[in-house]
């Protein structure tokens, strides 16, 4: 792990490296702030800006933009109690009344410290977790992987917010999303409503486009609101900064739940820092004065969202399954860079395994020491109307999807999908478990074939093979829990926004 | 402010009859290929199972809104956005490897703007011009995506 860290930091600390480090995490800072622009729609706008680059420098820079966001998404929520992110929901609670109390500097101050401690740490544990992981799954066969995809797809549905049986059946859909274009075993094209363009499938950055950027624009025209700031200066920032040590044991709390909760499919960011705000309110002497601008109620879900937005990282590093849709798009990002997610990637391409890790904790330094200072520029981009921004963001998606395959198709997929988006978000269902599946669905077909074919047709195989069996029976159970009445309720509140 | 409407719809119930004729369409789709069994897979075994069971979870989702009506109902935008956003993405779409990055860049700011008021004709057409020069030098000069900026006069 030593080797490997070292091997990481010396790529990660190249020119070249730090350059698309810092232009990521500025990227992604700026998107935090910016309400109705997320990390997804980013990182599938910016992905063109990649492919010249070398595969480390181009992970980099998007690793940076979905950390980044976590960062600059608290500065809004602080300054104008406006979310820039969903995961800096529950910041608004505490960190506007902080800010409205004249508290600003030091809510900001907790804010970024915090991240970059649960940072630091969330770095280590991924250094010192994903090479055993990937060891483990190097040993996986077939049946093994189609059953960790099955149970990866269940409790990201369990752990997400949204009504089970809708996410249940968008998993389905995008699976059979996923399988359109030419079959690897016979040949056949299937459901290519007889257009040569989907031969190669639906291009899966279209998808994402459409239906977490296009479609976001559609919603956000339709309620568009006004903003007020908080005023503040950068001086007591700093001042604030001696006062610190009074919320580390908050900090350390939501980095272990976030940290934890990173790992899991469907985890991630937004549901990390909502526990996080949970647990402290249940943990503190007096819950009641939670919600008036308390600092641990900004210091653990702030950690907490850092840590999982980092940990997530680690099913997909290891494993090659995304755990959520940014997830998702990192994956997408590797196939189109012509390397194949999975834990052969940890030996065989060793400089990018370790270079990203390396590059986390640089990129949270950086956040820490250039960012912090920025603050007041940042929560400028707010004062941006959006009736100028969207034709902005409009153009950039629309490069950034022709540029895939310089394909003007791509671009009418889009609009498809940013209509379906739209429909689906009317209808109440969740799109992030498609999105999922859509990656995962040719892989779940091969796995489940290649599975049946060693098994001579017999189904039993996926549970006469022990890791596959438990795997299974952990699925099943998840599913059963989420069905029953109490655990649902738990549920509910636990993931409502 | 466009004011949003309700239809008296169950949002449940909509999505249930989704999902079945979603999976409906995969499933006469899959039939056209072979399915063959569980040895020997045909390329339309695995979609078929898959649009048996999108059927049966949208008739689970359609029973229960039926039977236990929780009243979701849909709240439906004004149409301008989609429409104008829709149109401008074709546009886009349709005139790029023809006539080039410049003016298909324009053309997406002018007919996107159409989505939301105030329309200020002047500062779209700057927006546009500004986002087109940006756009060109940066994907086009500085990264090398290759795409035409200008539409091709034979020359």
């Amino acid at each position: 792990m030593i080797d490997g860290l070292i091997l990481g930091f010396k790529a990660a600390l190249s020119l070249q490296a730090l350059m698309y480090c810092l232009l990521g995490v500025s990227i992604g800072t700026a998107i935090g702030v910016l309400p109705g622009l997320g990390p997804v729609a980013t990182i599938a706008m910016l992905m063109p800006l990649t492919f010249g680059l070398d595969p480390l420098a181009g992970m980099i820079m998007l690793a940076g933009i979905y950390y980044g966001a976590q960062y600059g998404g608290s500065t809004t929520a602080i300054l104008v109690n406006l979310p820039g992110e969903s995961s800096s929901v529950v910041t608004c609670l505490d960190g506007y009344q902080m800010a409205r109390k004249g508290e600003a500097g030091y809510a900001l101050a907790i804010a970024a410290v915090g991240s970059f401690i649960a940072g630091t740490i969330a770095t280590l544990f991924i250094a010192v977790l994903s090479p055993t992981l990937a060891l483990l799954a190097l040993q996986f066969g077939a049946p093994e992987y189609f059953s960790l995809m099955v149970l990866g797809l269940i409790s990201s549905v369990a752990l997400a917010h949204g009504d089970i049986l809708k996410s249940l059946a968008m998993i389905v859909v995008g699976v059979l999303l996923g399988l359109v274009g030419m079959d690897v075993s016979s040949g056949a094209q299937r459901f290519t409503l007889s257009f040569g363009e989907l031969n190669d499938g639906l291009s899966f950055v279209s998808i994402a486009m459409g239906m977490f950027g296009i479609a976001e624009i559609f919603r956000n025209l339709e309620d568009i609101e006004s903003t007020a700031f908080v005023n503040f200066n950068m001086r007591s920032v700093y001042a604030s900064l001696k006062r610190l040590p009074e919320i580390i044991p908050a900090v350390l709390r939501g980095t272990a739940i976030g940290t934890f909760l990173g790992c899991l499919p469907g985890g991630g960011a937004v549901l990390s820092s909502f526990a996080a705000y949970t647990t402290e309110k249940k943990l503190s002497k007096n819950p009641s004065l939670f919600g008036t601008g308390v600092p641990e109620g900004i210091a653990s879900p702030e950690a907490a969202n850092n840590a999982g937005a980092q940990t997530s990282f680690i099913p997909m590093l290891t494993l090659g399954l995304p755990s959520n849709p940014v997830m998702a798009l990192m994956i997408g990002a590797l196939i189109i860079h012509g390397i194949q997610p999975g834990p052969q990637v940890m030996t065989n391409q060793p400089v990018l395994f370790w270079g990203i890790i390396a590059s986390m904790w640089i990129g949270n330094l950086m956040l820490l020491v250039i960012n912090l200072p920025l603050v007041g520029l940042w929560a400028r981009l707010i004062a941006v109307p959006y009736r100028a921004l969207y034709p902005s963001i409009l153009v950039f998606c629309c490069i950034g999807v022709f540029s895939v395959n310089n394909s003007p198709f791509d671009l009418y997929i889009m609009c498809v999908f940013a209509f379906l988006g739209y429909i689906f978000n009317m209808l109440g269902c969740e799109m992030a478990p498609l999105i999922l599946s859509v990656i995962l669905g040719p892989m779940l077909e091969e796995y489940f074939r290649r599975s049946l074919l060693i098994s001579r047709g017999d189904m039993v195989v996926f549970l006469v093979r022990p890791i596959s069996a438990v795997l299974l029976v952990a699925s099943f159970f998840v599913l059963i829990a989420i069905a029953l009445p109490s655990i649902r309720t738990l549920r509910e509140k636990a993931t409502a926004e | 402010m466009p004011t949003k409407r309700v239809l008296p719809i169950n949002r449940d119930a909509a999505a249930g009859i989704l999902f079945i004729a979603i999976g409906i369409f995969f499933g006469i789709y899959s039939i056209c290929y072979q399915i063959g069994t569980l040895l020997r897979m045909g390329p339309g075994f695995f979609p078929f199972v898959l649009s048996i069971l999108v059927v049966l979870l949208g008739l689970i989702i359609l029973i229960r809104a039926i039977f236990v009506p929780r009243l979701h109902e849909i709240s439906v935008g004004t149409v301008r956005p989609v429409l104008a956003i829709s149109i401008s993405i074709l546009a886009f779409a349709a005139m790029v490897n023809y006539i080039g990055l410049f003016v298909s860049i324009i053309t997406l700011v002018l007919l996107s703007r159409f989505a939301a008021k105030p329309f200020n004709a002047g500062r779209t057409l700057t927006l546009g011009v500004v986002l087109a020069i940006a756009c060109s030098v940066l994907f086009v000069h500085l990264i090398g995506i290759p795409i035409r900026v200008f539409p091709y006069l034979g020359n």
